[in-house]
C-alpha cells in the first residue's frame, strides 16, 4: 500500500512540477467562469425588430415596457421606422419585424365592436418556422388583454345599453382579481417533481457537460502520456504484469486532478444546484470516468491509435450524452456506456446516482475480464 | 523554399500517407454513423403529419365539454400555426412512458375541480404541465413555457372580460338574459382566440436565412470535427521535443520551413478526409438511392462555392489548432487546453446552437474566432457569402496563427 501511495505521489509531483501544467488547469477554470459570465448576457431564440408608430399611444408604450422588462424566447430591438424594422429582417439582423399601427387601442375597440380590423399589426418575417409561429402567439398575448377589455365594453354598450358614465361607476375590469397563471410546469418524468425555474439559461447549461467530457479527455490524455513513457522505456524497471496497474494508477491521478478542477470550475461559475448531490455525483463520476478511460484505452495497442480515436469519441459523446442536445431515445442504450450520460442525468434526477453506483462494479468486472483475456501481453 | 525544406515536405508527405488510411476510415465510419442516425430521425419526422410540431398528452378531468371543445378548437380551428395535436391518456404512467419514448413533448394533467375553479374565476387549481427532466434546460422548455404563458393570458383575460360583464349585469339588475349574454361573450372570446391571427397581417419575404436546419448541422459537424481533430494531430508530430526541430534547423530546414511543411501536411490530411466525406455524400445523393438524404444534403452543399468554403474553413481551423499545438505541446496539458478551447470557441461561434440563439457578444466574438469564420464560410457559401469583415478576419487570424506557430517553434528549439 505504501508503495502505491508513493507512486501516486510521484505521479502527482511529476504532473505538477511544470508551472505550465498548473497554468493550463487555471486556464480551464478561467475559461469556464468567463464563459458563464458571457452567457448571462441577454439572449433569446429569435430577434424581433419592433416599430411603434405612435409614441404617445399608451397601450403600445405599455407593451414596449413589457417587452423590455420580460425575459423570454424573444429578444427585442426597437426600430425608428417601419422601413428600418423591415430592413432589419431583410438584412438578417432580425428574424421578424413587428410593426404596430397608429391608435392601436382604437383599432382594438373597433375590432371588438365591429369585427376584426382591416389594419392590424404587421408582421414581416424571413420564412415561417415553428419558433416564429410561437412568437406570434406571444405578440397576440400582448394585445389580447386590452382586446378582451374592449369586448367587455362593447357588450356593455350594445347588449346592456350602458353609457360611458355607467362605465365610470361599474368599470371593474381593472379590479377583477383573477390569478393570471393557470399552469404549473414540472419536470417529473424521469426525475423528482420540481417546479420549472423561471429563468432557464440554455447557454450556460452545457458547461457542466463540456467539463464532464473534458475529464474523460484528461483520462485519455493520461493514457497516451503513460504509454509514451512506456515506449521510451521509463517503466522498464517494473515487471510486465504490473504495467497495466501502473497505467491505471497514472490515469487515475490525472482524472482525480481533472475532477477537482471541474468541481472548482462549477463552484466558481455558480452552476451547482444541490451541493450534496453535486459533490457525490461528481465524486462517483470521477471514478466512473477513470474506469471508462482505463477500459477503452486498453483496446489500443499503440498510443498513436488511441490519439486518433479520441476526437471521434469526444464528438460521439457530445451526441450521445445530454450536453447540447437530447439524443434520440433509440440511441440511449449506447449512451449508457458513457459515464458522462449518468452524471449529466444526475443533475436533474438524483436517482441516477444509483446507476453510477452500478456502473462502477460493472466497469471493474469488464476491466478484470479484459485483462484476463490479454493476460501478460501488451495491450 | 530550399531543397532541404522540400525533402522535409516529402518526409511529411510519407508520414501523412502512412496515417491517412486509418484516419480516413475513422472519418468515413463516423460520418456514416451520423448520417444513418440523421436519416432515421428524418424518416421518422417525414412519416408524421408534417404540420404537427408538438404532440401534447392530456389526462385527468378530460370528460368535460369545456375541455373537449377547447381541444377541438385548438386542433382544428387554431389558425396561427402552432400546430398542436392532443393525445388523451388514461393514466399517468402511460403518459410518462410516451414522454420517455419522445412520442409526446409534454402532457397536461387536468386536476379534479379545475374546470369549476376556472368557471368560478378562483383559478386556485392549476393545470400541471409535465415534461421530462432531460429537457429542463432546453430551448424546447423555453418554447413550451412561453406557449403556456400565452395560453394562460388568453384564458385569464377572457375570464376578466366575462366576470366584469357579469358584475356589471348584477349591478345593473339584469337577470333575465344573464346566462344568455354570458354564453354569448364566452363563445365570442373563444372564437376570437382561435382566430387570433386576424390581429396580424403576416408577410413572409421568402429569404430563408442562410441555411436549413439540416445544412446547419452538416456544417456544424464539419467544424466541430475539424476543431477536435487537432487532438489527433499528435500522431504527426509525435517525435517533437526530442531535438528534432533543432536538428532540422542545422540541416537547413528553418523554423518557417518546418512550420509551413508540417502545417501543409496537417491541412492536407484534414482536407482529404473531409473531401472524402463530401464526395461520398455527393455520390449517394446524386445516385438518388435514399430520399431522406436529399433533404439532409441539399444541392447548395455540393456546389463549387461550398468546395472553396470548405478549403477556407479547413485552412483557418487547422492553422488555429496547429498554433495551439505548437504553443501548448502534445502533453496532457496541451490536449486539455486544446479540447477546452476547441469546444468553447465552437460554442461561441454558433456551432452547437445557431448564432441567433446566443447573445450578441458571441456573434461579435465569433467573427474573429477560427471556428466562427469557418462556420460563416460554410453557411453563407453560395448565398450571400461571408461578410467583408469575416474575410478580413480570416487573413488576419491566419497570419496570427502562423506567427504564433513560429514563436512556439522557436521557443521549443530554445528549450531543446
Amino acid at each position: 500500500m505504501r508503495e502505491l501511495f508513493t507512486r501516486l505521489f510521484l505521479f502527482q509531483k511529476r504532473l505538477f512540477k511544470s508551472y505550465g501544467f498548473i497554468a493550463l488547469f487555471l486556464c480551464v477554470v478561467a475559461i469556464t467562469v468567463g464563459f458563464k459570465g458571457l452567457s448571462s448576457a441577454e439572449h433569446g431564440a429569435l430577434k424581433i425588430s419592433v416599430y411603434i408608430d405612435d409614441r404617445a399611444d399608451k397601450l403600445a408604450l405599455g407593451i414596449k415596457d413589457r417587452m423590455a422588462r420580460g425575459k423570454s424566447l424573444l429578444r427585442y430591438s426597437f426600430a425608428d421606422s417601419a422601413d428600418a424594422a423591415e430592413g432589419a429582417v431583410e438584412s438578417g439582423k432580425a428574424d421578424a419585424a413587428w410593426i404596430f399601427p397608429r391608435n392601436l387601442a382604437q383599432i382594438l375597440d373597433d375590432a371588438a365592436a365591429e369585427g376584426f380590423p382591416g389594419e392590424a399589426i404587421r408582421v414581416v418575417q424571413r420564412e415561417e418556422t415553428v419558433l416564429l409561429s410561437a412568437s406570434r402567439n406571444i405578440l397576440v398575448s400582448f394585445i389580447y388583454p386590452e382586446y378582451a377589455r374592449a369586448v367587455y365594453e362593447a357588450y356593455a354598450h350594445a347588449e346592456l345599453g350602458l353609457s360611458d358614465e355607467d362605465f365610470a361607476l361599474y368599470d371593474d375590469f381593472e379590479h377583477m382579481n383573477v390569478n393570471e397563471n393557470l399552469f404549473e410546469i414540472n419536470f417529473s418524468v424521469g426525475g423528482s417533481r420540481e417546479r420549472m425555474a423561471e429563468d432557464i439559461n440554455y447557454i450556460a447549461s452545457p458547461i457542466r457537460g463540456i467539463l464532464a467530457l473534458w475529464v474523460l479527455l484528461c483520462g485519455f490524455a493520461g493514457a497516451v502520456y503513460i504509454r509514451r513513457d512506456e515506449s521510451a522505456g521509463k517503466l522498464a524497471l517494473y515487471p510486465l504484469t504490473k504495467i497495466q496497474g501502473i497505467r491505471a494508477e497514472f490515469i487515475g491521478v490525472v482524472v482525480f486532478d481533472a475532477t477537482i478542477i471541474m468541481g472548482i470550475s462549477l463552484f466558481l461559475s455558480g452552476i451547482p444546484t444541490d451541493p450534496a448531490i453535486d459533490v457525490l455525483s461528481l465524486l462517483l463520476y470521477g471514478i466512473c470516468a477513470w474506469l471508462f478511460t482505463v477500459f477503452v484505452s486498453g483496446f489500443f495497442a499503440r498510443s498513436e491509435s488511441l490519439v486518433v480515436f479520441i476526437p471521434f469519441l469526444m464528438v460521439a459523446s457530445m451526441i450521445l450524452c445530454p450536453v447540447f442536445i437530447v439524443s434520440p431515445a433509440f440511441l440511449e442504450p449506447l449512451s449508457t456506456l458513457n459515464p458522462a450520460f449518468f452524471y449529466l442525468r444526475c443533475v436533474n434526477n438524483p436517482a441516477f446516482i444509483f446507476n453510477q453506483l452500478v456502473y462502477i462494479p460493472a466497469a471493474m468486472l469488464l476491466i478484470v475480464l479484459w485483462s484476463k483475456i490479454i493476460k501478460g501481453g501488451k495491450i | 523554399m530550399n531543397n532541404r525544406s522540400l525533402s522535409y515536405l516529402r518526409l511529411q508527405y510519407k508520414r501523412a500517407k502512412k496515417l491517412l488510411p486509418g484516419i480516413l476510415a475513422l472519418f468515413l465510419a463516423f460520418f456514416a454513423v451520423i448520417t444513418v442516425v440523421a436519416v432515421v430521425l428524418y424518416s421518422k419526422r417525414d412519416e408524421k403529419d408534417s404540420k404537427v410540431r408538438y404532440r401534447i398528452g392530456i389526462m385527468g378531468e378530460t370528460d368535460s365539454s369545456f375541455v373537449e371543445f377547447g381541444i377541438k378548437a385548438v386542433e382544428n380551428l387554431d389558425d396561427i400555426g402552432t400546430a398542436l395535436e392532443f393525445i388523451q391518456f388514461a393514466d399517468e404512467k402511460e403518459a410518462a412512458r410516451a414522454i420517455d419514448d419522445n412520442e409526446i413533448s409534454v402532457y397536461i394533467f387536468i386536476p379534479d375541480g379545475f374546470i369549476d375553479s376556472v368557471e368560478c374565476g378562483r383559478n386556485d387549481i392549476k393545470l400541471i404541465c409535465v415534461a421530462h427532466e432531460r429537457n429542463r434546460d432546453s430551448i424546447q422548455a423555453v418554447v413550451i413555457r412561453e406557449l403556456l404563458y400565452s395560453a394562460s393570458t388568453f384564458l385569464t383575460a377572457s375570464q376578466c372580460s366575462i366576470f366584469s360583464l357579469q358584475e356589471v349585469m348584477e349591478k345593473s339588475g339584469i337577470t333575465g338574459s344573464f346566462w344568455e349574454i354570458t354564453d354569448d361573450i364566452n363563445l365570442r372570446l373563444l372564437l376570437d382566440i382561435v382566430s387570433r391571427s386576424e390581429f396580424l397581417k403576416v408577410k413572409n419575404i421568402g429569404i430563408s436565412g442562410a441555411e436549413g436546419i439540416e445544412e446547419y448541422y452538416f456544417c456544424a459537424v464539419i467544424v466541430i470535427m475539424l476543431s477536435l481533430f487537432s487532438l489527433a494531430a499528435n500522431t504527426f508530430f509525435v517525435k517533437k521535443g526530442e531535438g528534432l526541430e533543432r536538428q532540422l534547423k542545422f540541416g537547413g530546414v528553418g523554423t518557417f520551413g518546418q512550420v509551413l511543411t508540417e502545417y501543409f501536411s496537417y491541412f492536407c490530411v484534414s482536407f482529404l478526409c473531409l473531401l472524402a466525406v463530401w464526395m461520398t455524400a455527393l455520390a449517394i445523393v446524386k445516385s438518388g438511392i435514399n430520399k431522406p438524404l436529399l433533404g439532409i444534403f441539399p444541392d447548395r452543399l455540393f456546389s463549387a462555392d461550398f468546395f472553396w468554403a470548405l478549403v477556407g474553413a479547413v485552412m483557418i481551423i487547422s492553422a488555429f489548432q496547429f498554433a495551439l499545438y505548437e504553443i501548448c505541446g502534445a502533453g496532457i496539458g496541451g490536449m486539455m487546453i486544446q479540447f477546452v478551447l476547441a469546444v468553447f470557441t465552437c460554442f461561441i461561434s454558433g456551432t452547437f446552437y445557431p448564432i441567433s440563439f446566443l447573445p450578441d457578444i458571441f456573434d461579435t466574438l465569433g467573427t474573429f474566432l477560427p471556428a466562427g469564420i469557418g462556420m460563416r464560410f460554410l453557411l453563407y457559401s453560395g448565398t450571400e457569402g461571408p461578410s467583408g469583415l469575416t474575410v478580413a478576419a480570416f487573413f488576419g487570424i491566419l497570419l496570427l496563427c502562423f506567427g504564433a506557430s513560429l514563436y512556439g517553434r522557436n521557443k521549443h528549439m530554445e528549450r531543446a
